[in-house]
């Protein structure tokens, strides 16, 4: 595997091994380095220094004993030999622990001597000659100690002298020979420091140098894929998607770089799609507003077809009306022709019974003629009373088709309701010569004037009272013992007023109970009814007059409406009214 | 050790004997490659150690448990011995002459008594009560004197 293949921590791993295992050996060889500082050091400070100064000091103490010797011989005195005695036993004491150190100090292997056979060769010459020496310090405090001074002196000046030069020279010798291991050790030590300091420095300087190399290549590595990476990066934020990374190698980079062609190639994919798609969108855009055209066009035709069915709802309900006035109007014609006919030929009798009273006297004429003036003139009065019942329905169709829409007027209400509940009732007779019904009228006296639209509110009351007709003839033809009846109730309760519509019909079944406002549903058979009738009388008393129309069913037994309005409209004033009741 | 206080133990005679025994048995040539420490016959000690061997040739210890005084003897012209002697003490025989010269300074004792050879030490020996001695195995007569101890001598098997 070539290195630029190998994974960036797989990289790492190797460059932080190559500084870290010279950094190792560095600290390794500097610690043993500094470990035989150590001991050389501690050699020349617990050992050969000891050593020489062990031997010097044995020196001096042994001519200190000689020195103590010659005067223990001169003296005379025994209190002054005594004291000269104890310091030559304080002397010997000093020699003797010094020569045990220096017997240990010998053998320590913290320091071997340098050249051992010459070192044991001068010490046991040495410890001859002292023993030696010994022997004649008996001999001469024996001499001494019996006041023979001259004998103590000549052993002194002559044997003794020898020895203690002697092994005075063997002790210096020994001196030397420490010394110089001593200077051998530290000369080593600082051989050893001055050889460690360099190879340290040196070997540093080749693990910075390497780790530096390293370093740089591994970085090179590393950021040069990186800024490859972030130049195309730029690129593609500026819009170019044509671009793509070319970085050799199979490391982290080379596969970050490999995942952003792909993202690239992707990213270009994607881009053509979302072109295509919104060349498409455009296209589906196009034809939807097309569509939309089609629909508002289609939304104008039903909206147009609602109108002519509100407009056929209406005809029908003005059919019910005009069939009604039509009856109204007939009944006082029929009066008026009736009674005109009869006047006529109460004329023609008069006529003749004045032709015949030529002769008689005005009393007698007068008597004669006076009953037929009298039923010619309650016929003129029956006439005149059909004939302003005719002109009152007239009107009152006149007033109906002239009144603006939505425009509130002050009527009575139970007149009102009375008026609509004949219309409505002649109008079914009109359509259905069969048609029978107890009509039950229960008008609350005290429901007094009531501001409504009259043409709207008209239209309510004939749609409610023409579905009580219909159920209860419907009813009817299937249950003829049923006794059909239409309650019409008016009632006051406070600044509200109500008109109740019941009646014995088969009601609503109860699953289309809650559909009976809604536009263009009906129970009725197709062409009987558009649907329209509850859903307009619903919107005439909500919106037309701050009502409410609310459904009492009673499934297979009838059903109850019932319109709640104000008795005051919010919208109308006192003069309106005022001004109302004077054209009446 | 034997504490024979007042007169030559039986048990300490047949431990000595045994001594003797065990060594010239086991050895072959014992008496020519061995020392023996010896004493008087009546000096109460039985296989002194190492260290009271020192005390008593340092005069640390000057008397027996008897009361009598111990009464050293080295031998004049023997260095070999004597090296191995002292050796065995952990000593030289210089320190020890160092150490006899400051007992002789501080009136504390002497030093050994000097024999010219092993004969004379041995014959002085058995006849000097609270003596103490050394000399090689071969010399040392039982029946005269009491051996308390035998060291290697390493100058005779070098």
């Amino acid at each position: 595997m070539r290195i630029r293949d190998m994974p960036l921590r797989v990289k790492q791993r190797i460059a932080a091994t190559a500084i870290l295992i010279p950094m190792a050996a560095v600290s390794m060889y500097s610690l043993s380095q500094l470990s035989s500082l150590k001991d050389d050091i501690s050699a020349i400070n617990t050992v050969l220094l000891r050593r020489a100064n062990v031997i010097a000091q044995l020196n001096l103490d042994a001519a200190s004993l000689r020195v103590n010797q010659l005067q223990h011989a001169s003296i005379r005195s025994s209190e002054q030999k005594q004291m000269i005695a104890d310091t030559m036993i304080a002397v010997i004491d000093r020699i003797n622990r010094n020569l045990d150190v220096y017997d240990s100090l010998r053998t320590n292997p913290k320091a071997v001597l340098s050249n051992p056979i010459r070192e044991r060769a001068v010490y046991a010459s040495f410890d001859r000659n002292w023993e030696r020496y010994l022997d004649l310090s008996f001999q001469i405090l024996d001499l001494s100690d019996a006041n023979r001074s001259a004998a103590a002196f000549e052993l002194l000046n002559d044997d003794a002298r020898t020895l203690f030069a002697l092994f005075s020279g063997e002790l210096q010798e020994l001196s030397q020979i420490n010394t110089q291991d001593a200077e051998e050790t530290s000369l080593r030590a600082e051989q050893t420091f001055v050889s460690a300091r360099n190879r340290i420095l040196a070997t540093l300087l080749i693990t910075v140098v390497a780790a530096l190399g390293l370093g740089i290549v591994v970085i090179r590595q590393l950021t040069g894929g990186l800024e490859k990476l972030l130049a195309a990066a730029r690129r593609v934020a500026d819009g170019d998607l044509s671009t793509a990374v070319e970085i050799d190698g199979r490391d982290e980079i080379g596969k970050l770089a490999q995942s952003f062609n792909w993202m690239l190639s992707s990213l270009r994919k994607s881009t053509d799609d979302t072109r295509r798609q919104a060349a498409e969108l455009r296209d589906q855009q196009a034809v939807l507003r097309t569509k939309n055209g089609e629909l508002e066009s289609a939304l104008k035709q039903v909206r147009a077809a609602q109108q002519q069915l509100i407009l056929s709802e209406k005809m029908a309900s003005l059919g019910h009306l005009t069939a009604g006035i039509a009856h109204e109007i007939k009944n006082p014609l029929n009066f008026v022709n009736n009674f005109a006919q009869l006047s006529a030929d109460i004329a023609s009798e008069l006529r003749e019974e004045l032709e015949a009273a030529r002769d008689k006297t005005v009393a007698e004429v007068i008597d004669s003629t006076d009953e037929l003036l009298e039923d010619l003139q309650s016929n003129a009065r029956k006439i005149n009373e059909h004939g302003q019942r005719a002109d009152r329905i007239v009107r009152s169709m006149l007033e109906h088709s002239r009144g603006k829409s939505g425009e509130t007027q002050p009527v009575e209400l139970n007149t009102f309701v009375e008026e609509y509940v004949n219309l409505a009732f002649h109008g079914m007779r009109a359509t259905q010569q069969d048609f029978n019904v107890e009509i039950r009228r229960n008008y609350d006296n005290g429901a007094g004037p009531v501001e409504l639209v009259p043409q709207e509110m008209g239209r309510v009351l004939i749609n409610l009272l023409n579905n009580a007709f219909y159920a209860v003839h419907e009813r009817g033809k299937r249950e003829p013992d049923n006794k059909p009846f239409v309650e019409i109730a008016t009632e006051r309760k406070g600044d509200r007023v109500v008109i109740r519509v019941s009646d014995n019909g088969g009601g609503i079944p109860a699953d289309l109970e809650k559909r009976v406002f809604e536009p263009f549903f009906s129970t009725k058979p197709t062409g009987k009814g558009t649907g329209l009738g509850l859903s307009l009388s619903f919107e005439i008393v909500r919106d037309g007059h701050g009502g409410l129309l609310t459904l009492d069913n009673r499934p297979g037994d009838g059903a109850t409406f019932e319109v709640r309005i104000p008795a005051k409209s919010p919208s109308s004033s006192e003069s309106n009214l005022s001004q109302h009741a004077a054209s009446r | 050790m034997c504490q024979c206080r007042t007169q030559i133990g039986l048990r300490c005679r047949l431990t000595s004997l045994a001594l003797l025994g065990v060594l010239a048995i086991g050895g072959l040539n014992p008496s020519a490659a061995q020392i023996a420490v010896v004493a008087h016959q009546q000096v109460p000690a039985d296989s002194p150690s190492r260290r009271e061997l020192l005390d008593y040739y340092t005069g640390d210890i000057q008397t027996w448990t008897n009361g009598r005084r111990v009464v050293l003897y080295d031998l004049r012209n023997n260095e070999q011995m004597r090296t191995a002697f002292y050796d065995y003490l952990g000593k030289t025989s210089s320190r020890m002459k160092a150490i006899w010269l400051r007992r002789k300074l501080s009136g504390e004792g002497a030093p050994p008594l000097l024999a010219d050879d092993e004969h004379q030490l041995v014959d002085t020996i058995s006849r000097t009560e609270g003596s103490i001695g050394f000399a090689h195995l071969d010399l040392a007569d039982s029946l005269k004197m009491k051996v308390l101890l035998v060291i290697p001598d390493p100058a005779e098997n070098n």
